[in-house]
């Protein structure tokens, strides 16, 4: 099974930026067995990234004021109906991509990294924050292994 | 590993808010309204203390979705620090990526935020109300080519500026790399696609909304309807994105100034309120009246439909075609908010031909893309269009071209006072007699939507889109609806 890992995020914002702290970390790790990528971007990118394989996971920051990582199949996230002011929401691109390609992957997995509200992009990343990476780390490489064997 | 059930929340990249407050008088029907931004991230400071090299690659990050026009407009502002003249090959390189940005940029919000107002319609569940709704009613074949001239316009951009994203090429005196004879056939390949994809949207628009007798009264009537200056850039008498004078004409359509960007200092300066971290430029010369309309209030609005305005043509011959048009429809100047839509439509057919024209030119594979800057690096001012509108970028640095201090003026800035505007317009519309619902609401945040406004850029906040809440709130002060976009 050909699967992706998609690290979505800003690299200068230091809160934003987990997606791809956690990508980075697996490329090497995954070398050779899945793709690893590190996207800036909006959805609509993020979409045309992952087109083309079997199975992606997407390692993103989410706005929760939990400590536990979230880990969802992508059609089990809500119709958001939320526009942003300009640009696309993730289930919306992933329902328009899912409507008109035919080579989106059948498995779209998010894993979202909580960051609080309170959070500010100018602040270093917490030790929470940076164990919740560790951990994400762990969870994608495993879970991109099983997926690339064929579970 | 610890894994719990999905929750509703936005993901990612959503700080602060934006919000409308309505305001109703005792009758219900509205007194006020206003568009706050209650967020701020000031960019600025990563960027005090940097080279100034740095910062066309830093800027674009101010918001992942405007980053070639930070990138553009740094890259000038860059080389005027270093009084730096660009070889003609590299202008067009420039030129070109921006254009394929525009494209991009224009029909990701005419597909994904606008249309679904117009084709699935404005007083449709919110549930429909989107681009899942709005494939279902143009069909998966236009669904697919929308997602395809995307896909290809990204490929464009990450071909001519090394990332699609947050692009590398433009640098002082130039641009990084010269056009293979490959990365031009590819080019010249994705230009023809998007060349008919921008043709399609044309006609798409011409369809659901001009030969649609609801939606056409909504852009011709008197909900929408703001009367300001416009300012925008200018080069020939024709609308341009990366270059030439600013024009500012009256409400009347005639011309108050007209100005090299450098002197925009001579001719703007902002306003602010206590509740909005959103400042409020206006025209010096005119004066800050408050959010007022007309030829008193040194209001002024930005963008593709005051680009459209202030300029007397199109660059090319289909956009041409279709500018006539508009203008032969609402008269010219245009005070016509959703024509903003419109005027964007426009403009994506006009960069699709300028994509065509420079990729016909031979000096577009020229290598002779950068001359190195000689001079001493004192201050430089960048102005570009962004696609919502004009965008500077003031540098000030010191002999070694170390950044002191900076001014970022936004379009969504620009257009704050014209936000507040329309908004409170649509408002006093649409909400009569103490009754509002979803309906209503969305149609008032048309009025908002059609500035395309980017709070993040606006804000220069981190990281990227902000939700935007509207409140209606009784003479009471008590809140009686709220809609929010998350």
């Amino acid at each position: 099974m050909r699967v992706v890992v998609a690290g979505v995020g800003s690299s200068l914002h230091s809160y934003d930026s987990v997606g791809l702290l956690v990508a980075e970390r697996l490329k090497h790790r995954l070398a050779g067995k899945v793709d690893v990528k590190e996207i800036e971007g909006d959805y609509i990118t993020l979409v045309h990234e992952i087109a083309g394989y079997d199975a992606a996971i997407i390692v993103d920051a989410i706005l929760d004021e939990c400590s536990e990582l979230l880990v969802v199949h992508i059609e089990d996230l809500p119709a958001t109906n939320f526009y942003l002011t300009h640009g696309i929401d993730l289930r919306s691109a992933i329902d328009m991509a899912r409507a008109c390609m035919h080579d989106l992957p059948n498995i779209i997995l998010l894993v979202g990294i909580p960051i609080p509200a309170s959070a500010s992009c100018e602040m270093p990343l917490s030790s929470d924050i940076l164990k919740l990476c560790d951990e994400a780390t762990s969870l994608v490489a495993e879970m991109a292994e099983v997926l690339a064997d064929g579970g | 590993m610890p894994i719990r059930e999905v929750v509703i929340k936005p993901i990612t990249r959503l700080e602060g808010h934006g919000k409308i407050d309505i305001f109703l008088d005792e009758s219900g029907n509205v007194k006020d309204a206003f568009f706050q931004v209650v967020e701020i991230r000031g960019f600025e400071r990563f960027c005090k203390g940097r080279p100034v090299e740095e910062l066309p690659r830093m800027t674009p990050r101010i918001c992942g979705v405007c980053p070639w026009a930070h990138h553009m407009a740094s890259a000038k502002a860059a080389d005027a620090v270093y009084k730096a003249k660009i070889p003609p090959a590299a202008e067009k390189l420039r030129r070109l990526g921006y254009a394929a940005f525009y494209m991009h940029d224009h029909s990701l919000h005419f597909y994904a935020l606008a249309a679904p107002d117009f084709v699935v319609g404005p007083g449709a569940p919110k549930s429909e109300r989107n681009v899942a709704g709005l494939v279902k009613k143009v069909g998966i074949e236009i669904g697919g080519k929308v997602l395809r001239a995307l896909r290809l316009l990204h490929e464009a951009r990450e071909i001519i500026g090394g990332k699609s994203i947050s692009p590398v090429f433009a640098i002082p005196g130039g641009v990084s790399k010269p056009l293979t004879e490959e990365e031009h056939s590819r080019l010249k390949e994705i230009g023809k696609e998007v060349y008919d994809f921008a043709r399609m949207t044309l006609d798409l628009f011409q369809k659901a909304v001009l030969e649609n007798e609801e939606n056409l009264k909504l852009v011709t009537g008197d909900i929408y309807y703001t009367e300001t200056y416009y300012m925008g850039l200018v080069k020939d008498g024709a609308v341009e994105y990366y270059d030439g004078n600013l024009r500012v004409i009256s409400p009347s359509g005639a011309e108050y100034a007209a100005f090299e960007p450098e002197r925009y200092l001579d001719y703007i300066a902002e306003h602010v309120e206590p509740w909005s971290y959103l400042k409020f430029p206006y025209l010096k010369g005119v004066g800050w009246k408050g959010i007022e309309a007309g030829e008193d209030s040194g209001v002024y609005r930005v963008g593709p439909l005051a680009r459209l305005n202030v300029a007397s043509k199109m660059s090319t011959p289909i956009a041409q075609e279709a500018y006539e048009k508009m203008f032969e429809t609402l008269g010219k100047p245009c005070h016509h908010t959703l024509a903003y839509h419109w005027a964007r439509v426009i403009e994506i057919m006009n960069c699709a031909e300028i994509i065509m024209d420079l990729l016909d030119d031979p000096e577009i594979l020229s290598k002779d893309v950068h001359e190195p800057p000689s001079e001493v690096p004192s201050e430089g001012i960048g102005v570009v269009e962004a696609p919502r509108g004009v965008l500077i970028h003031h540098y000030f640095t010191d002999e070694n071209g170390i950044v002191k201090d900076l001014n970022l003026v936004v379009a969504t800035v620009h257009n704050n006072a014209g936000i507040n505007l329309s908004v409170k317009r649509a408002a006093q519309k649409l909400i009569q007699n103490g009754k509002v619902d979803d309906r209503l609401l969305n149609m008032v945040e048309m009025a908002f939507r059609a500035y395309d406004p980017c709070l993040a850029c606006g804000t220069h906040a981190a990281p990227g889109g902000i939700p935007l809440e509207i409140r209606v709130i009784d003479s009471t002060g008590a809140v009686i609806k709220v809609l929010r976009n998350w």
